[in-house]
């Protein structure tokens, strides 16, 4: 069954207009359910509520303690995404921070390497951002439950940066400029939005996970920690209530 | 060292469409580029030798803008009157490149467009570093002594020009030619950092040179000083420089602080030089812009020692930059 097949309307804007909009969209498919009064217990009764969609597989976790702020995953985000065809932004940021306390190995190495966190989309078990999309670029992978936006379908409407609720907020390490945005941004270079895709379609997953070097220290058993500074776990509701 | 083919044009035109093939990489003195072919570094199909186009190695005031052509040598850069006298600092970058004999070899083209010395880049052995279009960064958790403490990014690698710093100060423009004609870039945008492209150190193109290095008259005549601080005073590689320069007589109008490898390409301290926009050179103020000059330096594991190091070689360049 189809993502679009599974699309829940559940708490969609209760206007005929609205109504038709959708079923003209989703190309007459609109089974429209039951209205959930739900939208409240979110503060979001303005727009159309999501309700629980199969739990994205993996979710990147990041640990600030374990981050050297050396900007490998931003990068390599940007470098393979724009290999394969997609935007150059980077799906993954690290803010400057002042109240993070690097573990305590890496502190005796590289003192000067503290106060990063890095930080990316959170994979929302329910993800506010995939029901509101007019084109369905925004999708959810059915084998992975990976939420993904299909780039070159995109037409920049935005509907998904407002109906995000995680954000940037602070100072980019790279730039040392202020970040105040959502965590699915426009690219102005191909006008489109984009956010992490936890890389489908990458043989090996997520590239920044892959790349960190304080991961390849941690795998190569240098840094001592039962976790990854950039890991992947299965998304649920309390491991992304833990998520930076 | 791998066979190749070796051509040698005679006009810009030609050099840029022999460049265009794949893996075809300019010559310019060759001081760098035959380390980088004999250790099979970066692949290397044909040789494009810039050193048969005459006119391109001209050192010349042209209308009040001092012109240098790409293949002047860095030797007679640093001999050169005209550029001792319009713009100190770069004769002296010039001058303290490497050896007499690589600076008689060495182009200022060839300067500015020489690859990163990181050691693990130049380690033929590692061919997953980010340089050599790998995957890894070895200096982040690794020996990092050469190694950036500003703008590192997947890569450390600093860049090692000293030309590049003076000119840096100097708000010199580079002239590119390519394919399609010839384009002006000013200094602060033609160094590209790894988070740009870090299989690059430039804006140029593979079929992209360099033909002329522009200095202009605002820069000129005003003081402007060079430093470098490296573990051998002679045919070393900085491991931090400075090049500084004031505009404006007791006041100064404009100051100029370009720091040399501590990033992967040339840092402006504009910090410090914003500090020093209105004031005098007087001994407190110039302790406090070099305070500034090191302003958000995020040293690795072994290269602390630059930062007291970029204090150090900017309060002794405005010292003497007051001493004028």
């Amino acid at each position: 069954m189809s993502d679009q097949d599974t699309r829940d309307t559940s708490g969609e804007a209760t206007s005929e207009e609205a109504l038709s909009r959708r079923r003209l969209v989703l190309g007459g498919l609109a089974a429209v359910g039951v209205v959930a009064a739900s939208a409240g217990a979110f503060g979001r009764a303005a727009t159309a509520v999501a309700a629980q969609r199969p739990l994205s597989d993996k979710v990147v976790v990041t640990d600030p303690t374990l981050c050297v702020g050396c900007l490998a995953c931003e990068v390599n985000c940007s470098t393979w995404h724009a290999s394969v065809g997609r935007s150059a932004v980077p799906r993954i940021r690290i803010l400057a921070t002042s109240d993070v306390k690097l573990q305590t190995q890496l502190a005796s190495y590289v003192p000067a390497r503290s106060g990063f966190s890095p930080s990316t989309c959170r994979q929302c078990p329910t993800p506010y951002c995939v029901p509101n999309c007019p084109t369905d670029a925004l999708r959810i992978d059915p084998a992975t439950g990976d939420r993904y936006i299909s780039e070159g379908e995109c037409i920049d409407c935005g509907k998904c940066e407002v109906d995000c609720p995680v954000e940037w907020k602070g100072t980019l390490a790279r730039t040392s400029l202020p970040i105040d945005s959502k965590r699915v941004v426009r690219d102005p270079a191909t006008n489109a939005y984009v956010k992490c895709d936890l890389c489908i379609g990458r043989t090996g997953g997520p590239i920044c996970v892959e790349r960190c070097p304080v991961n390849v220290a941690i795998r190569a058993g240098y840094i001592k920690s039962d976790h990854l500074a950039l890991d992947l776990k299965p998304s649920t509701q309390e491991q992304w209530e833990k998520l930076v | 060292m791998k066979s190749f083919e070796y051509t040698r044009p005679t006009s810009v035109q030609e050099a840029v469409q022999l460049l265009s093939a794949q893996n075809a990489r300019a010559l310019g003195g060759g001081t760098d580029l035959l380390g980088i072919m004999k250790d099979a570094l970066l692949p290397t199909d044909r040789v494009v030798d810039l050193k048969g186009i005459q006119g391109l190695d001209h050192i010349k005031d042209d209308a009040g803008t001092l012109a240098i052509g790409a293949l002047a040598r860095l030797g007679d850069i640093a001999s050169s009157s005209l550029v001792s006298q319009k713009a100190p600092a770069l004769a002296q970058a010039a001058g303290l490149v490497a050896s007499p004999q690589i600076r008689n070899m060495g182009t200022l083209g060839g300067n500015l467009a020489q690859k990163v010395r990181c050691w693990y880049f130049r380690d033929a052995d590692r061919t997953d570093c980010y340089k050599r279009n790998g995957s890894y960064c070895y200096a982040v958790l690794g020996a990092s002594d050469l190694h950036a403490v500003f703008g590192g990014a997947a890569c450390f690698a600093v860049h090692p020009s000293d030309t590049a710093t003076a000119l840096s100060a100097l708000d010199a423009s580079v002239v590119v030619a390519g394919p399609k004609g010839q384009r002006t870039v000013p200094i602060a945008s033609f160094f590209v950092g790894p988070d740009t492209d870090y299989l690059r150190e430039t804006v140029l193109a593979p079929d992209e040179i360099i033909t002329e290095v522009r200095v202009p008259p605002g820069a000129l005549g005003a003081p402007s000083v060079f430093l470098k601080a490296a573990p051998r005073r002679s045919i070393d590689f900085a491991r931090t420089s400075v090049g500084a320069q004031v505009v404006g007589t007791n006041v100064i109008q404009t100051a100029r602080i370009a720091l040399g490898a501590v990033a992967p390409t040339p840092h402006r301290a504009t910090k410090a030089e914003a500090f020093l926009e209105g004031k005098s050179l007087a001994a407190d103020t110039i302790a406090q812009a070099a305070e500034l000059a090191a302003d958000g330096a995020k040293p690795l594991a072994s290269n602390a020692y630059k930062v007291p190091l970029i204090k150090g070689l900017v309060r002794q360049a405005l010292t003497a930059l007051a001493a004028r």
